[in-house]
């Protein structure tokens, strides 16, 4: 083959491409959508390798991120929970770093908590991206289940779409255990820096501060659990 | 970003085109969110491409007015045919690389941060331009006009990486992902760079051609290129060092194949 016929070639397939952008793109009501739509079409004709996977797949990307903005709410509240949690560790160590409080919440120990909240945070944002995924979408794997039960599929078939949906159900609380966790934690470790703060500066009893340490680890301790196989139905 | 305004960004590419190549300049880590997230990704790739092509056109006629005349067109249109083409052809490989290395990336994004990467080192390469131009109207010698076109394509491709590193971020296996995209890249884009050349066209050259004859591939170029820097000489090559006086004019652009014995119009240096 010849580079003469290698060309004829890639523009055979290029008007191919275009022909496909133009069906897909539908916008020939007005003359700036036809405008476009040709412009495309050259743009596909001349470059299809770096243009058409653009033109062609721009539908599907938009309905993605739409599905990707219903949930953009828990992700930008895990991510404000974390910065809650960050600056309160850090207000609280700074306060009691050089007085008697010193040893409820030392550095090495706020550290240790925000490595495990860091943890959390990325395990809660790989589950988000995975459940974004088409093979692990809750809709989708409910409708084809209820799609086998309504056709009265294979009982096997039904089965194992059964359990498929159920993983993805589970998946999606833990999810969702992730962000209540961390939402509360965040809570909790602004109280402990109140807390902090008013023992230092109004020399109140430490206890306080003591209780919700020992809570703070508590919930910390919590957020490192697996899910348990036994969790109820009902927790979402 | 909405649905709403991806479809509107989807009706005009062109639109915000001085906005988006801002953005290729100014926040790279902000491109590569966009194209990871699929958002507004037709703007963001027309600019790019535009980018691409109007960068390297630029340094191309720069690089071609070294001997000037029809090579500035040819080294002009040459220059982003050769990355273009190299795009097209890594861009699949990248795609395929980014899966097995466990990203679950859409075509759509490859191809989105490929173009940007390239836009962003095709920018630095039209800012590049004027000084090369400076250079070779000052009568800088073809070897050193070589040098510095170099560390030009050198500066673009930093510019590049800073696109494809933070693009990504967040995943796994960031190196070997990031240098899987390289070793792709540069022996796609070394082997079309090969097949296109001459750009800046030797000055001891009665004319030069639009594209050489075949003369073997890239890293066949580099393997002899490798012995000759330790003192084997191949057969045409050992010829041409012959006829050449003992002058050591080899390079990139491989003088041994091409016809010789006509003096610069500049009359730079022996050649």
């Amino acid at each position: 083959m010849s580079l003469l016929d290698l060309g004829w070639l890639y523009l055979l397939v290029g008007v191919a491409c275009a022909v496909a952008v133009v069906r897909h793109s539908g916008s020939w009501q007005t003359s700036a959508g036809r405008g476009h739509a040709a412009g495309s079409a050259i743009l596909t004709t001349l470059l299809w390798p770096l243009w058409a996977p653009i033109a062609l797949t721009g539908k599907a990307s938009a309905r993605r991120n739409g599905a990707r903005e219903r949930n953009a709410p828990q992700t930008a509240s895990v991510a404000t929970a974390v910065r809650r949690i960050e600056a309160a560790l850090r207000e609280g160590v700074d306060t009691a770093e050089g007085s008697a409080l010193a040893a409820l919440l030392p550095a090495s120990a706020a550290e240790r908590i925000l490595a495990e909240v860091a943890r959390v945070a990325a395990r809660h944002a790989e589950l988000e991206q995975l459940l974004h995924t088409p093979d692990l979408d809750v809709e989708r794997a409910d409708a084809r289940l209820a799609a086998l039960e309504a056709a009265g599929g294979p009982a096997r078939a039904i089965a194992t779409a059964r359990l498929h949906a159920e993983n993805v159900r589970r998946l999606a609380r833990l999810r969702d255990r992730d962000a209540r966790a961390l939402d509360e934690l965040a809570d909790l470790t602004a109280a402990l820096r109140t807390q902090l703060v008013l023992a230092r500066f109004a020399g109140s009893s430490v206890d306080g501060a003591s209780g919700i340490v020992g809570e703070v680890w508590a919930r910390v301790e919590g957020l490192s659990e697996a899910m348990d196989a036994t969790e109820p139905e009902h927790e979402a | 970003m909405s649905t709403a305004t991806e479809t509107k960004h989807d009706a005009s590419p062109f639109a915000s085109l001085p906005t988006e190549i801002a953005l290729l300049l100014r926040n790279p880590a902000g491109v590569a969110r966009r194209c990871r997230d699929e958002e507004r990704l037709p703007s963001l790739a027309a600019a790019a491409l535009v980018a691409t092509i109007a960068g390297a056109a630029a340094f191309g006629g720069v690089l071609g007015s070294f001997r000037g005349g029809a090579q500035i067109v040819a080294g002009a249109a040459k220059v982003p045919i050769a990355l273009v083409v190299t795009l097209a052809i890594a861009v699949p490989a990248f795609y395929a690389l980014a899966s097995a290395l466990g990203r679950m990336w859409s075509m759509r994004t490859v191809v989105a941060l490929a173009l940007s990467a390239a836009g962003r080192s095709s920018l630095v390469l039209l800012a590049a331009a004027p000084a090369l131009w400076l250079a070779v109207s000052s009568g800088l010698s073809y070897h050193s006009s070589a040098v510095i076109a170099s560390l030009a394509y050198a500066l673009g491709g930093l510019a590049a990486l800073g696109i494809l590193l933070r693009g990504l971020d967040g995943g796994v296996s960031k190196l070997p992902t990031a240098l899987a995209f390289i070793a792709v890249f540069f022996a796609i884009g070394g082997q079309t760079a090969w097949i296109l050349r001459p750009y800046l066209g030797r000055p001891t050259l009665a004319d030069v051609p639009f594209i050489r004859a075949n003369e073997g591939s890239f890293a066949d170029s580099v393997v002899k290129s490798m012995r000759s820097s330790v003192g084997i000489y191949d057969s045409v090559e050992a010829e041409w060092l012959e006829e050449a006086n003992g002058h050591d004019d080899r390079d990139t652009e491989s003088p041994s194949m091409e016809t010789r014995g006509h003096a610069s119009k500049r009359g730079r240096g022996t050649r």
